[in-house]
């Protein structure tokens, strides 16, 4: 009995001193941790949207769109918007932002994804997304051939990531054309 | 026990991975680049050096019944809080290492030196074993890594090798090509050390 | 004493087929599908067929070698068997390196290191193939039709027979039977894939239930989800895999109610694979996760021995 209550004595002030520890750290750290995540959002923001300086939160969810933003210039003028969306893709949710200015895509960065690398993975690099800047409407994604006006080249053996991605644009895109115009 | 003892110990003696074959879950999803490969080492031995530090200081205090909880819980506390610093005020760094830290709790390795060497032994040693220990593991990541990134994708530690045209095998980068790699090294190396053992008179 | 008599252990009686005889005798049936092929794709098809044979052969020759067994690569056929298995895999104009090292890998890695001959515990040429497939997927899911432009191969349109007649004509049913469709070198031609089944079959080198059991349970799943009978049976690698992969001895039940959950058990996954699954084609991976599963399921099949009863509880 003796020995019980030592043992359990001495782990539960190892416990108490590990919580009290990270409880510590932990407040020390939320607020910089914050700002850090932040930063890094407004920095994919504005990758997607040159120029843009200032965004602001319209507080719209739909389908895959999680947030939708304008972006503002200098002045306080609309430069276009940009849309972070959590698509399905082929191993679990991608997570990625489009800009859309005057109709047309400005440019999509993912953030993150767990997508098979070498292979779907590669739908991270401009390389592939780099394709979607500049298309509007509703895009299609092929596998052979030259992609015309509305049409992008899928990762070869990635069909399933690259539609998604491109799904996630055409959401995008309607969306805009929708609320937006 | 000194360094060179401990880094000979860790490096071959009681390699990590291809000796003690520990922390194997890590190993596996981590080597798909030699880069990636030398970052976990690194972010990995460090852990190892604080855990084994302060398991070792506890060591009179941790009762043997209840070890295996105490140690858990002070390898936890330790990752995270470094995880959280490091968000905090190196975000450089924690976004080039940042998925790995949380991998290194259930890192089998951390956990057997806590309880093979650092429950037993004074804390500049336990120190020392773990820098021994960390390099044998960052050296036996870099090679599989360096393998698989060879085969899957033509590079070293992002530097193409054998050319533009070369087909890439991409399985390598892939979890059976892991476990390809890792079963042929594993027998490869050990073959190669139990040569060495021989030749050295027992020496390595 | 007049007769002298000498102890040995079982088995006293002996088949009069030989490991040798037996490879020697899959070999030729697989010839008139291989031929079948060569007609179809031409030069390319007969290079990677003998770069494939030439390279398991090589691969299990040095491999055993280097294992310290007896190099017995050359005579008894069994890596000359997986090699030309492979090949017929393949779909016709693959680079040579595929050939060369999904040889290398199912004869060495599959077999050899696990034993050699008897061993294996999945089917090597199958594991062969499902190596190359996450090695370098897009050349082998590249394929050519007959006059030699890249193309999808008739399993795409698995669903949608309506697309697949306008893609390769009304005839497809014929076509797909005698050889005139795209697809891997060995799976083109169901009718030479028939012909050297039924010779096996005939001299009792390979047992009906598991290709019954198999094609029977895919047809009927098939045609319960809407695909057409023929359409399910005569397109892809079923065939081929069915009667030439399914049925290896090493990894295959061998008890007779095995063998048929076996069979059963490789259509299912197969159906759901092509129904559900990212493939097109479940085969390869359909035999292989029945491989691994086979070992229990001759457990659970265990003929019962003359006069055994059941333990009382």
């Amino acid at each position: 009995m003796r020995e019980i209550a030592n043992i359990t004595a001495r782990l539960v002030l190892i416990m108490a001193v590990a919580a009290v520890l990270l409880g510590f750290t932990s407040s020390l750290t939320s607020a910089p941790i914050a700002a850090q995540e932040a930063a890094n959002k407004t920095e994919m923001r504005k990758a997607v949207l040159e120029g843009a300086a200032e965004f602001e939160d319209l507080n719209a969810v739909s389908g895959q769109i999680q947030a939708v933003f304008r972006g503002k210039g200098a002045a306080g003028e609309t430069l276009g918007y940009v849309f972070e969306l959590s698509a399905a893709g082929f191993g679990g949710p991608i997570s990625m932002s489009v800009g859309v200015r005057a109709g047309q895509v400005s440019g999509v960065r993912i953030a993150t994804h767990s997508e098979t690398p070498g292979l779907g993975a590669n739908a991270a690099n401009q390389a592939f997304l780099s394709q979607f800047e500049g298309k509007s409407g509703v895009l299609r994604v092929i596998k052979a051939g030259s992609p015309g006006e509305s049409e992008i080249m899928a990762i070869t053996a990635a069909t399933i990531t690259s539609k998604a991605v491109a799904g996630g644009i055409n959401e995008a895109l309607a969306y805009y054309e929708a609320k937006l115009k | 026990m000194d360094v060179q003892k401990a880094l000979l110990n860790g490096v071959i003696t009681e390699n990590p991975t291809f000796r003690l074959v520990l922390g194997m879950c890590p190993t596996l999803a981590v080597t798909t680049a030699a880069e990636n490969g030398l970052a976990m080492g690194l972010a990995t031995t460090a852990v190892l050096v604080g855990s084994n530090l302060l398991i070792s200081l506890l060591r009179g205090f941790i009762p043997s019944k209840v070890r295996i909880p105490a140690y858990i819980v002070v390898i936890a506390t330790l990752v995270t809080a470094v995880d959280l610093l490091m968000k905090a005020y190196l975000p450089a760094l924690s976004s080039a290492l940042g998925l790995y830290i949380p991998l290194i709790v259930v890192n089998c390795i951390i956990f057997a030196r806590a309880e093979s060497f650092a429950s037993k032994n004074p804390p500049i040693a336990s120190i020392l074993d773990g820098i021994g220990i960390g390099f044998g593991f960052t050296l036996a990541l870099i090679l599989l890594a360096s393998v698989r990134e060879l085969l899957g994708a033509g590079s070293v530690f992002g530097v193409n090798i054998l050319g533009p045209d070369y087909p890439k095998a991409l399985i390598f980068v892939m979890a059976p090509g892991g476990f390809f790699s890792l079963g042929l090294l594993l027998a490869g190396v050990n073959r190669f050390l139990d040569y060495l053992h021989r030749r050295t008179g027992g020496l390595i | 004493m007049p007769t002298k008599l000498s102890v040995s252990l079982s088995p006293h009686v002996r088949g009069e087929l030989s490991t040798q005889g037996i490879m020697l005798r899959v070999f030729i049936a697989l010839l008139p599908a291989a031929l079948m092929g060569v007609y179809a794709f031409g030069g390319q098809a007969l290079w990677t067929l003998i770069l494939s044979t030439a390279s398991a052969v090589l691969a299990e020759a040095l491999a055993q070698k280097l294992l310290k067994r007896p190099v017995t690569a050359f005579h008894d056929g069994s890596a000359a068997v997986t090699g030309l298995l492979l090949g017929l895999c393949l779909p016709p104009a693959v680079p040579w390196y595929l050939a060369v090292v999904g040889s290398a890998f199912a004869v060495v890695i599959a077999k050899q290191v696990f034993g050699g001959l008897g061993s294996n515990f999945v089917n090597p040429a199958l594991a062969g193939r499902a190596f190359l497939l996450a090695c370098w997927p897009a050349a082998m899911t590249t394929f050519i039709g007959i006059d030699g432009q890249t193309g999808a191969t008739p399993l795409a349109y698995l669903q949608s027979p309506t697309d697949l007649a306008a893609a390769f004509g009304e005839n497809w049913r014929l076509d797909a039977f005698l050889g005139r469709v795209p697809g891997t070198i060995g799976e083109v031609s169901t009718l030479a894939l028939l012909l050297g089944a039924a010779f096996l079959l005939i001299s009792r080198i390979i047992d009906w239930r598991i290709p019954l059991s198999y094609l029977a349970s895919l047809g009927v799943l098939s045609v319960i989800a809407g695909v057409e009978l023929s359409a399910s049976l005569l397109l892809g690698g079923v065939v081929l895999s069915a009667f030439f992969m399914a049925t290896d001895y090493v990894t295959s039940p061998a008890s007779s109610w095995g063998k048929i959950v076996f069979g059963l058990g490789c259509g299912v996954v197969n159906f759901v694979i092509r129904q559900w699954g990212a493939y097109p084609e479940g085969v390869t991976y359909a035999i292989l996760l029945m491989n691994v599963c086979s070992p229990l399921i001759e457990r659970a099949t265990r003929p019962k021995k003359y006069g055994e009863v059941k333990a009382r509880a």
